[in-house]
């Protein structure tokens, strides 16, 4: 295949496995570790189920493992005719894209099968599975679903006998090497935009050129993607493609031959104003325009650095604030992605909390009780104004009015550690297929013992690290009623006579404790 | 001309409007603190006076109500002797006790967490007696609710509680009794009425049933809370529809942050508003009739009509009664230019006069205590909507669940039961397209998702990939193991 060849399915932006020719979808293919252990279940005569959200590269992952198989019979069930007939062991039936046959069709084309002794190869969006699970004759698909939602619940069930279970929706690309691997098939083939052409120089090929020279712009440009992981973001292989492609591809310069007009069609100003889903959520997150460095601020309003345009911003000035402005975002942009040494990579870590939110997601998927002690400290200092990571206190409030926040929050008991229990998920799949990305996207905090869960996500994580707002905010009003309903399940007995209380009252800043006897009928102020 | 006897407003009001609604609407004071001190009042008797509570606890304009001495006297050796630590045993106190703000000298409804702190506080405007007539009546709930009272009064492991019990008024006499329930005749005893108040008293049970069972005391109370406020809402919402010979009335629900969804906005503001067009009917079909019953069905001439319309007693009282029969008498001519029956035009003229007298008190009503409900947004400000906010929801999902379901209920199954049991809706559905203003299907949609969002958030759901959502059972997810 070509590099033409190539550019033309990336001009286009259509870039599904399903709907590629042969050649190209093999040029465009990046490893995947899943791809072996798929190969070697079928070979064992297992069947797969593969599921996951559309475009999350199943049909792909199938293929590939299904190419690997070397000479055995694959016979794939298509959404109509007559199915395969003549199956027998060893035999592999290819079940593809479930949802777009009918649910007789995909029901009994999978019995058919298993009857013969063949291994079903299944590819399946987990909507249609719910769907088929819920069916008579649909065992596999109910079997399939129960691992799955026992997975992204946090618990560890391991494959049935005879069927192995992937969900590709617990997956994050962006934690594997295909964002580079796919920069490698993709930076060759850029090429000048048509207004450009050869009669001037683009923004398109020079960016792409600068980039593939840079394994250190590479590397943060993967690093930006990756962060969207804490947020809770899970991008598709598909996404991920049309993300990169747009970078590249997604910009057509004006006929206006002014450099400045040209700037926003560079990769490192498309990554942070792009119009595409991806793109607009890391600049949510982190911009460098945003991330304050004097010494280097004053130096690019200068034009003491190499990036477009030639003109210094501070000359633009005199031509008027927006030009100088536009300049000056593509020159700290530029500076973000291609300058050596740290502080690029500090300034991350200082203007978002996704970084040190991935490592508590990590920490939690190798030991889940590694981040007990961090996960108590943010309640405690949350809802009571403690630094406390060695229990959780719990905290409770009694106001039941839904319209306004209440400001007084207290402790009648202390848990220990142990008993809080933090699971993540898909840390089955993350231990069993190690280099395939999987990863948690949220903790599941909840008691030993108790099936009521709280799922701390970022957006969660980073409100329990700042002050408990007063006002109505609804984030901070979810916040609080999920912790509410926490602390209601947590393990503690009611006390037969005294006990001390801890009340803090969150709009005066003030800590009372009190020692409350309920049989006595004594109420008394600790110091 | 025969006379016929005038008609009071205010007291026509009270007998028919009131009594067959069986909730008062002509105040913006209930909050749920005080339905569910109604409620428990009602339900399962024995309130108290809780002086020593009331003495060291209630409000006054500028502070605490009480002097320090009279807490002393009061809470007999109970609250520390020092001054210092007194006022700083208050402060704390009042968090625990009344972080509602609805202690005050005379009326208290405290945040229950302990049975002796249940009082005579007449706040919640009969909503907490709706509630429990609900739940006794058509939810079978007494022995549920009867366990509740007991638990609550054994030692639960929260600060409230303890903190309760100190200071309940163990030797003191109940209060009075509260008075009798309403007369026979109300919405939920007719039978157009009764498969509405069977959900709403189901409802009801099922929260008792969790506040009676294991699950922590105060989270109960906060859904029993929620739940009666809630029940009075859908009554009000619902019962003049069902009464007139209707169907459930859609109520779409915004559940997205207050700016978005502009469509699924419009749609929800305008079935508040036709809620309110609904009542306005009902009201005026009572008049209706009641015209006809004092003329005995026969048409009444115009002299008698005149006769028995400028005796009329105005809602509010006023010091120009001549006006207001005046005003009644003009308003008769109007109408009579337009309707065809004299007893027709009669009854609107006393609607639109008793419409005077109440100054949209109906819909202020329903918007106060939605908001403190959660049902009703924004917080602040006018463009009044059905909203869910996040302190509604674990009423909302009992208010899905069946007696027989398990752990988890298809999110879809859960969502069309609110919808048939109580008009409830949130997404794209046969009766939201049949809507005007109709929101669009795209906003619709969203709609529903940020309900499961907010579900999955507080742990109240599971979110699958794909948008496949259960929603949990919490009389499952919140017995203890």
């Amino acid at each position: 295949v070509t590099d033409d060849a190539l550019r033309a399915v990336f001009e286009s932006g259509a870039v599904y496995a399903d709907r590629l020719d042969e050649p190209t979808r093999r040029a465009m293919a990046i490893d995947d570790p899943l791809t072996e252990p798929v190969a070697a279940a079928l070979a064992a005569g297992r069947s797969v189920l593969i599921t996951g959200n559309a475009g999350d590269g199943k049909s792909h992952l199938a293929q590939s493992a299904l190419a690997a198989l070397g000479d055995r019979r694959v016979a794939a069930v298509a959404r109509s005719g007559p199915l395969p007939r003549d199956l027998a062991a060893g035999d592999v039936a290819f079940v593809r894209d479930v949802s777009a046959m009918s649910d007789q069709r995909a029901l009994r084309s999978v019995a058919d099968a298993r009857g013969a002794g063949a291994a079903v190869l299944v590819t399946v969006n987990e909507g249609p599975l719910h769907a088929l699970a819920a069916k008579r004759r649909g065992e596999l698909y109910a079997q399939a679903l129960r691992v799955v939602h026992a997975r992204g619940a946090g618990d560890d069930p391991d494959d049935p006998d005879d069927l192995v279970v992937l969900s590709l929706a617990g997956r994050h690309l962006t934690h594997t090497r295909f964002v580079e691997e796919a920069l490698a098939r993709l930076l060759p083939t850029v090429r000048s935009c048509r207004t450009c052409a050869e009669r001037r120089p683009c923004p398109r090929p020079i960016g792409a050129e600068q980039l593939a020279a840079s394994p250190v712009a590479r590397r943060r440009l993967g690093d930006l993607l990756r962060n969207l992981t804490a947020t809770g973001r899970h991008i598709t292989a598909r996404e991920l493609w049309v993300c990169l492609i747009d970078l590249f591809f997604g910009w057509e310069c004006p006929g206006d031959p002014d450099e400045v007009a040209r700037l926003p069609g560079f990769f490192w100003m498309r990554l942070f104003t792009g119009a595409y889903g991806p793109a607009r959520e890391v600049a949510a997150d982190f911009d460098p325009l945003r991330a304050p460095t004097p010494m280097h601020d004053r130096r690019l309003w200068a034009g003491e650095g190499a990036a477009p345009p030639g003109t210094p911003p501070a000359s633009l000035a005199r031509r008027g604030p927006e030009d100088a402005a536009a300049a000056y975002a593509s020159a700290k942009r530029w500076w973000w992605f291609f300058e050596d040494g740290d502080e690029p990579d500090r300034l991350v870590s200082s203007a978002s909390d996704a970084l040190a939110f991935l490592d508590v997601l990590r920490a939690a998927q190798d030991d889940p009780d590694q981040v007990r002690g961090a996960v108590a400290e943010r309640l405690n200092r949350y809802r009571l104004g403690l630094r406390d990571d060695d229990r959780v206190h719990v905290s409770r409030h009694h106001s039941l009015a839904a319209h306004r926040r209440t400001t007084v929050l207290a402790a009648a008991a202390r848990v220990d550690l142990d008993a809080l229990r933090v699971r993540t998920p898909y840390r089955w799949e993350a231990r069993r297929y190690c280099d395939a990305g999987f990863l948690a996207d949220r903790l599941l905090v909840g008691w030993d013992g108790v099936a009521h869960t709280l799922p701390v996500t970022y957006a969660t994580w980073r409100i329990l690290g700042g002050r408990r707002a007063l006002s109505v905010q609804r984030e901070h009003e979810a916040v609080d009623f999920a912790l509410d309903l926490l602390m209601a399940q947590a393990p503690v007995a009611a006390a037969a006579d005294a006990v001390d209380i801890d009340v803090f009252d969150h709009r005066a800043r003030r800590h009372d404790h009190l020692r409350v006897n309920a049989v006595e009928q004594t109420i008394a102020m600790r110091p | 001309v025969t006379r016929i006897e005038p008609l009071e407003l205010r007291s026509w009001f009270d007998e028919h409007v009131h009594d067959a609604l069986g909730v008062g609407v002509l105040s913006t004071s209930p909050q749920p603190v005080h339905v569910v001190n109604g409620l428990l009042r009602h339900a399962v008797g024995d309130p108290r006076a809780a002086g020593a509570a009331v003495a060291a606890v209630a409000s006054a304009p500028g502070g605490l109500a009480y002097p320090p001495e009279h807490v002393r006297a009061r809470a007999d050796g109970t609250l520390p002797g020092d001054d210092a630590d007194l006022a700083a045993a208050r402060a704390a106190l009042r968090g625990l006790l009344a972080a509602d703000g609805a202690v005050f000298r005379r009326y208290a409804s405290f945040q229950i967490a302990h049975p002796a702190l249940i009082t005579n506080d007449p706040t919640d405007l009969s909503l907490g007696e709706l509630a429990a007539r609900l739940a006794l009546e058509h939810g079978r709930a007494r022995g549920a609710l009867t366990r509740f009272a007991a638990r609550l009064a054994d030692p639960q492991p929260n600060p409230h509680w303890a903190a309760q019990a100190a200071l309940a008024d163990v030797a003191a006499q109940p209060a009075p009794p509260p008075a009798a329930p309403a007369a026979d005749g109300w919405w939920a005893d007719t039978n157009e009425g009764r498969p509405l108040a069977r959900e709403l008293g189901g409802l009801l049970r099922r929260a008792a049933d969790l506040a009676a069972a294991d699950t922590d005391a105060l989270l109960a109370v906060h859904t029993l809370a929620q739940s009666a406020t809630w029940a009075g809402l859908i009554s009000y919402a619902q019962a003049p529809t069902l009464l007139g010979g209707g169907t459930l009335r859609p109520l779409l629900c915004q559940v997205a942050p207050p700016g978005a969804l502009p469509t699924v906005r419009a749609a929800s503001a305008q079935a508040l508003s036709d809620v309110h067009a609904a009542f306005r009917r009902w009201v005026t079909s009572m008049l209706v009739s009641e015209v006809e019953v004092r003329f005995a069905g026969r048409e009444p001439s115009r002299a008698a009509l005149r006769s028995f319309l400028s005796g009329t007693i105005a809602f509010r009282e006023t010091r120009d009664a001549r006006n207001v029969q005046e005003q009644v008498l003009a308003l008769y001519e109007q109408w009579r230019e337009t309707t065809q029956s004299t007893a027709q035009a009669a009854a609107f003229a006393l609607y639109d006069t008793l419409a005077a007298g109440l100054a949209n008190k109906p819909q202020k009503w329903f918007a106060a205590v939605g908001r403190h409900c959660g049902f009703v947004g924004p917080r602040r400000g006018g463009g009044a909507r059905l909203r869910v906010e996040q302190g509604l929801l674990p009423t909302l999902v009992l208010a899905g669940i069946s007696a027989n379901d398990g752990e988890t209920v298809p999110f879809a199954r859960w969502s069309r039961r609110l919808a048939d049991r109580f008009g409830v809706l949130v997404g794209p559905d046969a009766r939201t397209r049949a809507m005007h203003p109709r929101a669009s299907e795209d906003e619709l949609a969203a709609n529903a998702r940020a309900l499961t969002d907010a579900l999955a958030a507080l742990g109240l759901a599971r979110r699958y990939s794909d948008a496949v959502t259960d929603v949990l059972n919490p009389q499952v997810l919140w017995e203890r193991a």
